[in-house]
């Protein structure tokens, strides 16, 4: 009977396999959208001409690629040399007003790099405030006589966007000083080693994979960038990629271009690694006694106090007081446009829809990674994870003609069947932009899901499938309500990302659709500062959320989630 | 094996010789219950047949097979890495066999036919941790399981096992304010609740200080009794398994190394692990010569074993009889002596040795430090193995 009963499960049991399948062929499902646009990329570069290729490789590439490596390599050493710097100052040194620099250092990261460049041409303009005064100080009359050092160069992008970057290495760096230098920094006090010995001698070697990744995220955010490198007529790889399609409508040359772009991410990824070579960045899971500050007074308190300000003023304090100060004159002038309030409806529209996904997939390839013990599962996450070294312009692209392609399709089938023409059904509409944030963003909502899991204990999971509780059913039950938090914070971090968004927002939004960034990018782009201020003025204020959010995380008091493990 | 079935025939009478496990048996051992079965006739409560996993090329469990009896409480230990957890994990269905059959009253959970999830295969499963959800208070841990029951009913039911355990009143608690024993205790009712065909227990005293410990340890024993459920209790601690298992069976790099009650596995260990897992023993490493087997406490005869065989001759502490005055040339010198409180521990430095012996004594009338004393030993309690 049994023997029967068996085989005529056991159809069923091939189907089901063990609950985890399902979990499995989703998230297969996910990391095949992500990989999508970057497959397509291939396909649609090698269409293109040779005639294209070779003006490309003599006109464009050569400007570009210089540009990109150069703003790379300035950017990679401000951030690092300020980041580390400021992190250094915060754990190392007690001083009046430390306690608020320990999170006002993380203020510039609401600020995107197209609008500190946008705010700076405003306040660096030869009639701008700032020469003004000095021109007024020195007693000098006209713009003439006084020449600062051009913003829109090179330098000036790598100081603006260094400045506005920073933080992802002070976070990290931070975070380990905290964690694990207190004990190792005793010890080699008692050793004999001076404050400046143990920075270079301790810290810093310490520090190398926090820095490497806090680095890394900085560096690819400088690759995204497509407004402050066009507002400060930086001529990049993205830029070129954006003009190639948007001005030359040449597709295959842009998507050439884009693959050049990837190639410099594969780079960026394996000189990570290799500086955060045979370390990692392990930190302890439960926090050591908070590392003996120096106390300062007087004349070196003053002075630690305005090193650890000036970056904030920089990347933070003057352009948003700018902004506030234009916004507030807009609005008194001409009260809030309908026009504004359209394209604030709109950012705040797609990148819920965008948020929502993201953080369901998110925890879709998060939890296969965990119930499948990290053998396929663990590979989807990491490829579903690709998307965030990917530039936005770089999925833009990889996603025009699969969609495109797509519509067709649906277009004709439906015309065959129901003499209806669905037109541009995804790329006429805001899907693909979703789309597009989805992939560049599910890095975060994985991450986040997956961080967030990794502090369950896995005999939660068995306790519950051995008390009769399906995987899904565990997931809902027991993972869910332990993770929401994690999961808050993600979806927190993803609707501002997409906020924030500004290449692929360009590039894939539907005609007449504009969001704050778009909004902000036509105004400077135009050289009209009509509303600009105040849609860049929501952006900062938005993107204050997760600088909060880290805050309270990174801060001293142990993060609520620490309970969960009781 | 075989050789170490010879060795350890040389000391057996011929009525012992068929606890030695044989190759041919050890297929299937047989767990026969010791208490009296209502129907001993009926199919095993577990039945593993030729159970095998690998982590990559590493055999985790190496085609192994046992049949538990229904209400039998079946101890699995070994040292860590021998394969006892995965085996669980494998009867669990949290890991998949590579090949082999696990039948749970009499039906196919894993094996070449079908392969059902944990979820629904009827078992309870105790952990280390307790793994009690942190974000549920005591009741609602104890009714997770409870979901296909009536919610009254179920309620009635998860306050009847809260107070069997003694945690009555406790319902509202959260698990973070409940010590290390009360959260086994709700561990235990939780997993005992949905009436389970099959516990099983991974490592579920180990967290616990040793006076809480025994308490625990007689209580979940006794809950076990009288509900009559089928057990499977991994654990690394001896201890644990002579006091609460019916069978013990120990496992050793994947495979059964031996089975059987736990008078048998420690007073008749088939191999030299076994025997070091259940006792702290004193060895002696020689050889066979001319068909004996010198040891310091005498000769034994070894007629089946080969000339220069190395055997290691192991005897347990307690089983050192010290006497004085000393007679005869059997004697040593005791070199230190520590309290244990109703026993001593006692270092005895004795000719041609280079270690000195531990001997355990009472505590009464031990001989001090310095002495020279007689010892002895009965040959029946000499254990030998094939040098290890």
């Amino acid at each position: 009977m049994s023997a029967i009963a068996a085989t005529l499960r056991h159809p069923v049991a091939a189907l089901k396999c063990g609950g985890a399948c399902v979990w499995i062929v989703a998230a297969a499902a996910t990391a095949l959208l992500v990989i999508a646009p970057i497959v397509a990329l291939g396909v649609i570069a090698a269409q293109g001409s040779g005639d294209a290729w070779s003006h490309l490789v003599a006109h464009v590439l050569p400007t570009a690629t210089l540009n990109t490596v150069l703003l790379l390599a300035g950017v990679g050493v401000v951030v690092v040399f300020v980041g580390t710097g400021a992190a250094w100052l915060v754990t190392a040194y007690d001083f009046p007003g430390r306690r608020i620099l320990d999170w006002a250092l993380l203020l510039p990261l609401a600020v995107p790099t197209y609008i500190v460049a946008y705010a700076y041409l405003d306040l660096l303009h030869p009639i701008g405030p700032i020469q003004s005064a000095i021109r007024d100080i020195l007693g000098l009359t006209s713009p003439g006589q006084l020449r600062l050092p051009d913003i829109r160069s090179v330098g000036g992008a790598i100081i603006l966007l260094g400045f506005v970057l920073y933080p992802y290495v002070y976070l990290s760096t931070r975070a380990l000083f905290l964690m694990q230098a207190a004990g190792l920094v005793d010890a080699a006090r008692t050793l004999g080693a001076s404050r400046r010995g143990i920075f270079f001698r301790i810290a810093v070697p310490l520090a190398r994979p926090a820095i490497a990744i806090g680095a890394s995220l900085a560096l690819m955010e400088t690759l995204n960038d497509v407004g402050a490198s066009e507002f400060l007529g930086v001529r990049t790889l993205t830029l070129s990629i954006y003009s190639t399609w948007i001005n030359q409508s040449n597709l295959p040359g842009a998507a050439q271009l884009a693959l050049v772009m990837l190639a410099v991410v594969v780079l960026l990824v394996l000189i990570e690694r290799w500086a955060r070579r045979r370390q990692r960045f392990a930190g302890r899971s439960q926090r050591t006694a908070p590392p003996a500050r120096q106390r300062l007074h007087g004349a070196p308190a003053l002075a630690a106090l305005g090193l650890g300000l000036l970056p904030i003023m920089i990347g933070f304090g003057a352009p948003a007081i700018h902004l506030v100060i234009q916004a507030m004159r807009r609005i008194e002038f001409a009260g809030l446009s309908d026009s504004i309030l359209t394209e604030a409806l709109n950012t705040v529209g797609v990148s819920l829809a965008a948020t929502i996904i993201a953080v369901g997939l998110g925890l879709v390839v998060a939890y296969a990674a965990r119930i499948d013990h990290g053998r396929i599962g663990g590979g989807l996450l990491r490829i579903a994870s690709l998307g965030y070294a990917l530039p936005g312009t770089v999925i833009a692209i990889g996603l025009l003609s699969p969609l495109a392609g797509l519509d067709n399709m649906v277009d004709g089938v439906s015309r065959d069947l129901f003499g209806i023409s669905t037109g541009l059904l995804l790329s006429g509409s805001a899907a693909a932009l979703i789309y597009a944030y989805v992939v560049r963003f599910l890095a975060v909502s994985g991450g986040g899901a997956e961080a967030g899991l990794s502090k369950v204990s896995q005999t939660l999971d068995h306790s519950a499938r051995t008390l009769g509780e399906t995987a899904t059913g565990t997931l809902r039950r027991v993972h869910l309500p332990l993770i929401r938090p994690a999961l808050g914070a993600a979806a927190i971090l993803v609707f501002v990302d997409c906020m924030k968004e500004l290449p692929a927002t360009l590039l894939l939004r539907p005609l007449n659709f504009e969001t704050l960034a778009t909004h902000l990018y036509g105004e400077a782009a135009r050289g009209t500062y009509e509303d600009g201020a105040v849609a860049a003025l929501a952006i900062v204020l938005v993107g204050l959320l997760p600088v909060i959010l880290l805050a309270r995380l990174s801060g001293p008091v142990i993060p609520r989630q620490g309970r969960l493990n009781s | 094996m075989a050789s170490a079935g010879q060795i350890i025939a040389l000391r057996r009478p011929a009525a012992e010789m068929d606890q030695v496990l044989r190759p041919e048996q050890s297929d299937v051992v047989r767990l026969a219950s010791v208490k009296p079965k209502p129907q001993p006739s009926a199919p095993p409560s577990l039945l593993v047949e030729d159970l095998s996993l690998s982590f990559g090329s590493i055999p985790a469990v190496d085609k192994v097979s046992l049949a538990i009896p229904a209400g039998d409480i079946v101890a699995l230990v070994g040292h860590s890495g021998s394969g006892k957890s995965t085996l669980l994990r494998l009867i669990a269905g949290l890991e998949r066999p590579d090949s082999g059959r696990v039948v749970i009253n009499g039906t196919e959970v894993s094996g070449p036919n079908a392969f059902v999830p944990p979820e629904r295969r009827g078992i309870g499963m105790m952990f280390q941790d307790y793994a009690l959800f942190p974000h549920l208070s005591v009741l609602k841990n104890v009714l997770f399981g409870l979901r296909r029951v009536p919610a009254g009913e179920a309620r009635e039911r998860a306050r009847q096992a809260l107070d069997r355990v003694g945690l009555g009143g406790r319902e509202d608690a959260f698990p973070h304010a409940l010590s290390g024993g009360e959260q086994q205790r709700v561990a235990l009712a939780r997993a005992m609740v949905p009436g389970p065909d099959l516990l099983l227990m991974d490592e579920p005293f180990s967290n616990l200080d040793r006076r809480t410990r025994d308490i625990i340890r007689d209580e979940t024993t006794a809950v076990l009794r009288e509900s009559g459920t089928t057990t499977v209790v991994v654990t690394h601690d001896p201890d644990d398994a002579m006091r609460i298992a019916d069978r013990i069976v120990m496992m050793q790099g994947g495979r059964f190394a031996q089975s059987g009650t736990a008078e048998e596995l420690y007073q008749h260990p088939a191999s030299l692990p076994v025997a070091r897992f259940f006792c702290e023993l004193n060895e002696i490493e020689t050889a066979c010569r001319n068909r004996m087997i010198a040891t310091p406490f005498g000769d034994i005869p070894a007629p089946g074993t080969a000339e220069g065989t190395p055997v290691t001759v192991c005897v347990r502490p307690g089983d050192i009889q010290l006497f004085e005055p000393s007679v005869g040339d059997r004697t040593g010198r005791i070199i230190s002596s520590q309290c244990l409180g109703e026993t001593v521990l006692i270092h005895l430095a004795i000719d041609g040795l280079d270690r000195p012996l531990r001997v355990v004594a009472p505590a009464d009338g031990a001989p001090a430090t310095g002495r020279t004393v007689g010892f002895e030993v009965e040959t029946g309690k000499l254990l030998v193995f094939p040098a290890g």
